[in-house]
């Protein structure tokens, strides 16, 4: 569990069951929290990418598609940055064991390029591990954040 | 999302209108794998209309350029949206997929 206090406008939290169908909700979601806060459409749509990816790997790998399990999602808007956590009730994850999807071994797969993506689009993104508390995922952007694309960080 | 299809002699335009996320990936899947199945030699993807695309759907567009490919095959996007662009461009797929503007060149690219 990542713990820290965040100083922030406004909470927002979703608790939808591990199904695809409800990805829609984090779409509608991040529309209404990116407006409120000022972004412009184009970076609204960087974070809808990593928070869906985020988002899909809580389902799928975290919660195996049980709608029986919750993924949850908790968005705080503040004056500089929105930040997001994701948290799924599997049994904890690893990220370093993704390969690079840059990598010629890795390039024609079709999987494995979701965290890539999720580290591409937002300015921060922290991996959180417990094996009985599922993985959290928490990311940022900020206003006045990087360039898309900057895998330094 | 909605998927339009259009058979051309040995190939098929798929228009897709709409966010390829969630369940409507699947979809997009299936739509494909049946054509892949009924002989189809190239596929043009028509991406004008989608503002978002996850790394699920690129690995079933992935996927299906690879079959396409073993079978001396095609699949071309055509007309993707920036957001699609810069998604391609980070992930290198760019040196990957042919991407054509307009409807014309990409037929010719096809069935050349």
């Amino acid at each position: 569990m990542i713990n820290e206090n965040i100083d922030h406008k406004r909470e927002i939290f979703l608790s939808i069951p591990s199904e695809d169908k409800h990805i829609y909700l984090l779409d509608m979601v991040i529309s209404y929290c990116g407006k409120e806060m000022g972004f412009d459409e184009e970076t609204i749509d960087q974070i809808n990418l990593a928070v869906i990816e985020a988002g899909t790997n809580a389902i799928k790998h975290g919660n195996k598609n049980d709608p029986e399990k919750s993924a949850e999602f908790r968005f705080y808007l503040s004056e500089d940055k929105l930040i997001v956590f994701i948290k799924d009730c599997g049994n904890g994850f690893d990220p370093s064991s993704v390969g690079d999807p840059l990598s010629p071994e890795n390039f024609m797969k079709p999987c494995g390029r979701g965290i890539f993506l999720m580290k591409a689009m937002m300015d921060e993104v922290e991996y959180s591990m417990g094996k009985d508390c599922g993985t959290e995922v928490k990311m940022v952007k900020y206003k006045n954040g990087e360039e898309i694309g900057d895998l330094s960080r | 999302m909605q998927i339009d299809t259009k058979d051309i002699e040995n190939g098929i335009i798929i228009g897709l209108n709409g966010k390829i996320i969630g369940d409507s990936v699947a979809e997009l899947r299936q739509t494909i794998e049946d054509k892949l199945n009924s002989g189809v030699k190239w596929i043009i993807l028509d991406l004008k209309e989608v503002p978002l695309m996850d790394s699920s759907a690129l690995g079933t567009i992935i996927a299906a350029f690879m079959k396409l490919q073993e079978h001396n095959g095609q699949l071309v996007l055509l007309d993707p949206q920036k957001n699609i662009v810069d998604v391609l461009s980070i992930t290198k797929l760019d040196s990957l997929f042919e991407v054509y503007y307009d409807i014309k060149t990409a037929l010719e690219a096809v069935k050349s």
